[in-house]
């Protein structure tokens, strides 16, 4: 049986501001946030004392101000108040292993805005203009029973916007001492952050929502409904604790079915009949079923579950990082030992550390093969862990893997031990990546490509975890080996791709120029080609003169060209308005004549003139860009 | 032919045949020993803890018959603008470690902080493969600082699963030095140092050296194109040997080692053999 638990927080943004900015927000006050809508600014949010003198949101802020002139006011947030939202349910991850934010078509209860007050003509919209319903069931809009002359709604997106958090806590209830201890201990912590709670508990998240939004004691006992028991439970609440738009709500009450109950007591074949619309029906029945459990409902979680996870509670908050790193050993032995009972390694690990202020540190780390050394994952996590503010100290910490591998288990030779089978080079990658980033440590994978810079791809480590197969088949030996009119070798041989070099005892040839014959590539190149000055004797022919980081050097020795034809079959980069994307751009649309050159010095470059002289002279003349160092 | 040309051709060719036969062998042909020392004709292989430049003079000129596993090895350029020559050197001198580097450490670090990789570029795998050094071996940390370059050599000298690491640093402190020092000596990974021109000498290093430009010979084929790769090698430090001692070698694209410059092989460095065929 899934257990869910909602978190429904009427109050967020009145009191997130108040968190946030305690002494900017009056609290005995009246306070209301507002938000302009249709034109005029409407209120969204109003704390204790502004209800208590009888406003509602909703209510435009001229009407609010006639009845309470002290009326403060601040401007509405939404996106502050979502990103805050966010936050507190990674927080909430503690109770459970999927969360969700909840997402309520208006604000609840319907009645507490004026816009969403039922019609004036019940019985109009009831029987209902036929030219008007067939509209309505063509273009798949709810038949809503408005007067025509209404104007069309705008959807406040403070109003719109999630106030309440969706958890699922099958099978960790126990951790709390039981589902009541859960709630009294979510609600306590909760409630010491100076939120207003209204939690619900129950074997659908439908029903847990309901339960949160619907009933109205603050007893935890009444907001938890008893596996099995959500028909009697549900029954006397509301039919808009079911997550149905305000539309359909006046619908439903129109009809006079007012509490679930009703609804449950009507068969759902004249349910059908009853509704003017199929989509109606469809979308009563679904949330019915969702409630019930008898329809499922998949939730994104904002985390992703993670299948192990070891977890450790502190009764007094850690302040220390020896504390930390205490705790660490023991979640990452625990860690280790569970993946080792489940012959999994994992790929990635995340350490959470919960904050008793209500925030949450996580730490990401990738391994470039699966692994449970707790000893490893202890050295990976300690490297970050160190730089962590703890605050006001830690109370929780877990430990996930995210994401594992089947890992067998190995029988450790003696031969392993003085080997790389023991994965030094993974362990160091792993090292490297979570210290330094991992798109900072990387691997040379070659791309079937004659453009020089693209037929290198720079991949991160930690993705590859050791040079295997190819994956793109090699675009073999290329323009080089055809050159020197050899048969076009089909070897698998790895090297084989990097243009024709083997890399294992064979010499390529007998004879040295061969390799200035096929086109060089030199050993380094540079991030990108930077123009240089060149003077040559013949505008096709190669450097004479080559003037690079304000240096004059005169070349003496020339090889090329080696001509590379823009690749045609790629879509062509138009040329951008500002300086150097222009050349990166259109650098791919233009023919390349590829020169290995040596001054007088002894030193080599790779230099190429880009445009042919009378046939890609149409926006610049050709240039010249040193792209490569030899020596 | 030129005579030149054609005893160039036909040694290029021996050595490529040499090398296809048994790949951990290099042929020496420069057939000098070094003064006042006696090498057997036979001692082609290195010794299992030492990897070599594949030059013969170079190799036995050094105390260890080649440069030591467990060391850090410092390479500077003669003068800013040798920095290319430089890394090329100290990447060519790596692709000799992997090729003879047994099978369980089949992988190479590179480290440079952003504004190296800007200044003198990145490793480019088609041109690895030239030099014999498979890309696919190479792990590459693009590092911010220097601090982060000498952190992530330690890491991989003490990893002990590396064939070596090769990194560049602008600025290099005593302490800094000395911990990457006794990490190779304690693991037994190499460590080659590129560090800048002008800074100080690092007196941990196992031996220091400098390297420049040449101009290359002109090809066998036609003088307008360049022919190998040719730098002024100086030991400029080592420990055992004095000092100073400077050879002009070249890179061979076919047998993936070095030899002295053919010109030097010849006549320069010959005098004994000279003087011993003369009488």
């Amino acid at each position: 049986m899934r257990r869910f638990v909602s978190v429904w927080l009427p109050q967020w943004p009145i009191e997130r501001l108040c968190r946030a900015s305690p002494g900017a927000v009056p609290a005995e006050a009246p306070l209301a946030l507002v938000e302009s809508l249709d034109g005029r600014l409407t209120l969204t949010a109003l704390n204790r004392a502004a209800r208590r003198e009888g406003l509602g949101p909703g209510l435009a802020l001229a009407d609010a101000r006639a009845a309470v002139p002290a009326l403060a006011t601040l401007p509405a947030e939404p996106a502050a108040d979502l990103v805050a939202l966010r936050r507190l349910a990674l927080w909430m991850s503690r109770y459970g292993v999927r969360i969700a934010l909840e997402h309520f078509p208006t604000r609840w209860p319907p009645g507490s805005s004026k816009k969403m007050r039922p019609g004036k003509n019940p019985e109009r919209s009831a029987s209902g203009d036929p030219r008007r319903r067939q509209a309505g069931a063509r273009s798949g809009e709810v038949d809503t029973g408005a007067p025509k002359d209404r104007a069309p709604r705008q959807i406040s997106a403070a109003i719109d916007a999630p106030d309440g958090i969706g958890i699922e806590i099958t099978g960790v209830a126990h951790l709390f001492g039981g589902e009541k201890g859960l709630l009294a201990d979510l609600v306590h912590r909760l409630a010491g952050f100076g939120l207003t709670v209204r939690p619900g508990l129950a074997d659908t998240p439908g029903a847990a929502f309901a339960v949160a939004r619907a009933v109205q004691s603050r007893r935890l006992a009444d907001r938890i409904v008893p596996p099995g028991e959500t028909a009697v439970h549900l029954a006397p609440l509301p039919v808009a604790a079911l997550r149905l738009t305000p539309e359909t709500q006046t619908l439903l009450h129109r009809l006079g079915l007012k509490t679930i109950g009703n609804l449950t007591g009507v068969p759902r074949a004249s349910l059908e009949r009853r509704f003017n619309s199929r989509d109606v029906t469809a979308a009563v029945l679904t949330r019915l079923d969702q409630a019930f459990g008898l329809a499922g409902e998949p939730t994104k979680s904002l985390v992703p579950p993670a299948r192990y996870i070891a977890r450790l509670t502190f009764a007094e908050p850690l302040v220390s990082s020896e504390g930390v790193m205490a705790a660490l050993g023991t979640l990452t032995e625990r860690l280790a030992g569970d993946l080792a009972e489940a012959q999994a390694g994992a790929r990635r690990l995340a350490l959470a550390l919960y904050r008793s202020d209500g925030s949450l540190v996580r730490l990401p780390v990738g391994l470039s093969r699966p692994s449970r050394e707790a000893a490893h994952f202890r050295r990976l996590l300690a490297d970050k862990l160190l730089s962590v503010d703890l605050g006001f100290g830690v109370d929780l910490m877990t430990l996930t893997a995210p994401e594992s591998e089947p890992l067998a288990a190995a029988q450790v030779t003696l031969a392993d031990l003085t080997s790389d089978a023991g994965g030094g080079t993974a362990l160091l990658i792993d090292r490297l990546a979570s210290r330094l980033g991992a798109d900072r440590v990387l691997r040379l994978s070659p791309r079937a490509s004659h453009v020089p810079e693209v037929a290198e791809r720079l991949v991160p480590a930690l993705a590859e975890a050791a040079p295997g197969p190819l994956d793109p088949p090699p675009l073999e030996s290329s323009f080089c080996a055809r050159s020197d009119g050899e048969p076009v070798s089909t070897s698998p041989d790895r090297a084989e791709s990097w243009l024709g070099a083997r890399s294992h005892g064979e010499p390529v040839s007998t004879s040295p120029d061969r390799a200035l014959r096929r086109g060089a590539r030199p050993p380094f190149l540079l991030p990108h080609p930077e123009p240089v000055a060149v003077v040559a004797e013949i505008p096709d022919g190669p450097p004479a003169c080559l003037e690079w980081r304000r240096r004059r050097r005169r070349i003496v020795r020339a090889a090329g060209p080696e001509r590379i034809a823009p690749e045609w079959w790629q879509p062509l980069f138009r040329p951008a308005p500002d300086g150097a994307a222009e050349t990166a751009a259109r650098r791919l649309g233009r023919t390349r004549d590829y020169y290995t050159v040596e001054d007088e010095d002894g030193r080599r470059y790779w230099v190429f003139r880009e445009g042919l002289y009378g046939r890609e002279e149409g926006e610049a003349p050709p240039a010249w860009y040193l792209h490569g160092l030899f020596a | 032919l030129p005579r030149q040309a054609l005893i160039d051709t036909l040694r290029t060719r021996i050595e490529a045949i040499v090398s296809r036969a048994d790949p951990g062998r290099s042929l020496a042909f420069a057939p000098t020993p070094p003064a006042g020392e006696r090498v057997s004709a036979c001692s082609f292989s290195p010794a299992p803890d030492v990897w070599t430049f594949g030059c013969f003079a170079i190799d036995h000129f050094l105390p260890w018959q080649g440069l030591p596993l467990a060391g850090l090895h410092e390479v500077k350029p003669a003068t800013p603008a040798d920095a290319p020559a430089a890394q090329g050197l100290a990447m060519a001198l790596m692709a000799r470690r992997l090729r003879n580097a047994p099978g369980n450490m089949q992988t190479l670090l590179w480290a440079a902080t952003w504004r190296d990789i800007g200044e003198g570029g990145r490793p480019y795998g088609p041109g690895l493969a030239a030099l014999g050094l498979d890309p696919a071996r190479l792990i590459l940390v693009e590092a911010r600082r220097d601090s982060e370059v000498l952190w992530a050599l330690e890491e991989g000298l003490r990893a002990g699963a590396l064939a070596g690491v090769l990194g560049g640093v602008a600025k290099l402190g005593l302490t800094a030095g000395r911990r990457l020092a006794l990490a190779a000596a304690a693991h037994g990974t190499p460590c080659l140092l590129l560090t800048p021109a002008a800074g100080p000498a690092m007196p941990v290093a196992m031996s220091r050296w400098r390297v420049g430009a040449r101009p290359g010979a002109p090809h066998a084929l036609e003088a307008g194109l360049p022919a190998c790769l040719r730098f002024q090698l100086t030991l400029e430090r080592c420990r055992g040997r004095e000092a100073g001692r400077s050879w002009i070698v070249e890179w061979s694209d076919a047998s993936f080692r070095f030899r002295l410059a053919a010109a030097v092989a010849d006549r320069a460095s010959l005098p004994r053999l000279a003087r011993r065929r003369a009488g």
